[in-house]
């Protein structure tokens, strides 16, 4: 670990699709993953490379935006303003339903509680009010419901199927 | 892919538990894994008010707590069929949509109904109430019904409207041929919202009332906002005061509080 007055400490992260990521200290360390990996390995060289074998480019450059705007948005004492919203907002609108997807499956995997919160909660809202199609397809799901299984749940919680959004 | 198998369950609850009951009940249509993950205690643990147990446990039905098999099945009891507190003078539900607390205050908890020492009600029995007895009122000339209601266990950000529910005995008088005045306010606020009401509906003028179908009617005699933390309680105060005509035959179940539908 770095410590005061030495240089900024980099990390080494390799993707599943073989991409090579340098990543300040303190972003990399958000990754609960990445963090439990030096604390094992407290010798493990400067330049040790991490492999992150289930996460791929696109969705970790993804994290490391959120992650370095968030370790920023703490240093400066900004934690919970309006400006940190305001970020979130931005971040996610941009973002398909495949992207989500992939950000909450590599963020689950590496770890990052802040940042699984918060893709949680966007998720949440987008399946708000939705059909049963709508999530199934939003998911990937192929639903192994017997025709007689998905019956009983959609007559038991009848109230619950009507007036939802238009898929 | 399907996220649903690389996605932990603990995940696609945490999901389940930022939207809603009714979504909750939609999404666990979708997949028996969804279904595992949006029935469980970890969902609706969340659905449920944050002190549930303690109300349920100082309530007449506390063995509901060791009764449902699991949290969902709490949560409908709770939306199906009131449970009662403060000595069976209050019911507590949750709207089932929602979650929401619903609350009804018996007339005997929630109406101060005599001046001074003198009484100008009854109190009798009726099949249709949830409540032992129910305040009816006796011949007056000046009428006046008013309370303050606790809102301490009423959910946080949210719109309530409250209601008082009434209806009339056979023999009755003086409500079609006078309105009521109905003032509404937050206890410790200074603003009142004031309005006058027909409680007995007159051919040709407005009928502010509802039939609930359950034996009674009811009418909104004020809204407010239930802040987090905050529980001042409402004020809330029915009067004729100049009548000179007598009134009577009016009976009154209660208020109830439950969120205003947008």
């Amino acid at each position: 670990m770095s410590k005061l007055g030495q240089a900024k400490r980099i990390i080494f992260l390799k993707t599943a699709d073989g991409q090579l990521f340098e990543v300040d200290e303190p972003v990399a360390m958000e990754f609960e993953i990445v963090k439990s990996f030096f604390d094992e390995n407290e010798d493990a060289a400067d330049d040790t490379v991490v492999p992150l074998p289930n996460v791929s480019a696109e969705p970790l450059a993804g994290i490391i935006e959120f992650c370095k705007a968030h370790v920023e948005f703490r240093a400066n004492g900004a934690a919970g303003k309006d400006e940190v919203k305001k970020f979130n907002a931005e971040y996610i609108k941009e973002k398909s339903n495949e992207q989500l997807k992939e950000l909450i499956l590599a963020a689950n995997y590496l770890n990052i509680k802040e940042m699984l919160d918060f893709l949680t909660e966007t998720i949440a809202n987008r399946l708000k009010n939705k059909s049963v199609e709508y999530v199934r397809a939003f998911f990937g799901i192929e639903n192994d419901f017997t025709p007689q299984e998905e019956e009983a749940v959609r007559k038991e919680y009848e109230w619950a199927f009507e007036g939802v959004d238009e898929d | 892919m399907d996220m649903s198998v690389v996605l932990p369950e603990e995940c696609l609850s945490q999901i389940t538990s930022l939207t809603s009951p009714r979504d909750a009940c939609r999404l666990s249509a979708v997949s028996p894994f969804f279904k595992s993950a949006a029935d469980s205690d970890a969902v609706w643990e969340t659905f449920l008010p944050s002190d549930y147990e303690g109300i349920i446990s100082n309530s007449a039905s506390s063995s509901l707590l060791s009764t449902c098999s699991s949290k969902k099945e709490l949560y409908f009891h709770l939306s199906h069929k009131p449970i009662f507190i403060n000595s069976g003078n209050m019911s507590f539900a949750l709207e089932k949509e929602s979650g929401k607390v619903c609350c009804m205050v018996g007339a005997k908890a929630g109406i101060s109904v005599t001046w001074g020492s003198k009484s100008y009600w009854t109190w009798p029995s009726l099949p249709e109430s949830r409540f032992p007895e129910v305040a009816e009122l006796k011949p007056v000339c000046w009428f006046e019904v008013k309370g303050k209601i606790e809102t301490k266990l009423l959910s946080p950000e949210t719109t309530y409207a409250a209601y008082l529910v009434f209806k009339f005995a056979d023999s009755r008088n003086g409500f079609d041929t006078r309105p009521v005045e109905l003032c509404f306010y937050i206890g410790g606020m200074e603003e009142e919202e004031r309005s006058k009401v027909f409680l007995d509906a007159r051919a040709g003028a407005p009928n502010l009332s509802q039939d609930r179908g359950d034996g009674w009617m009811e009418i909104e005699i004020g809204e407010f906002f239930k802040k987090h933390g905050e529980d001042e309680g409402v004020v809330y105060n029915l009067f004729d005061f100049d009548g000179f005509s007598s009134k009577h035959g009016l009976i009154i179940e209660g208020i109830e509080l439950r969120p205003k539908s947008v």
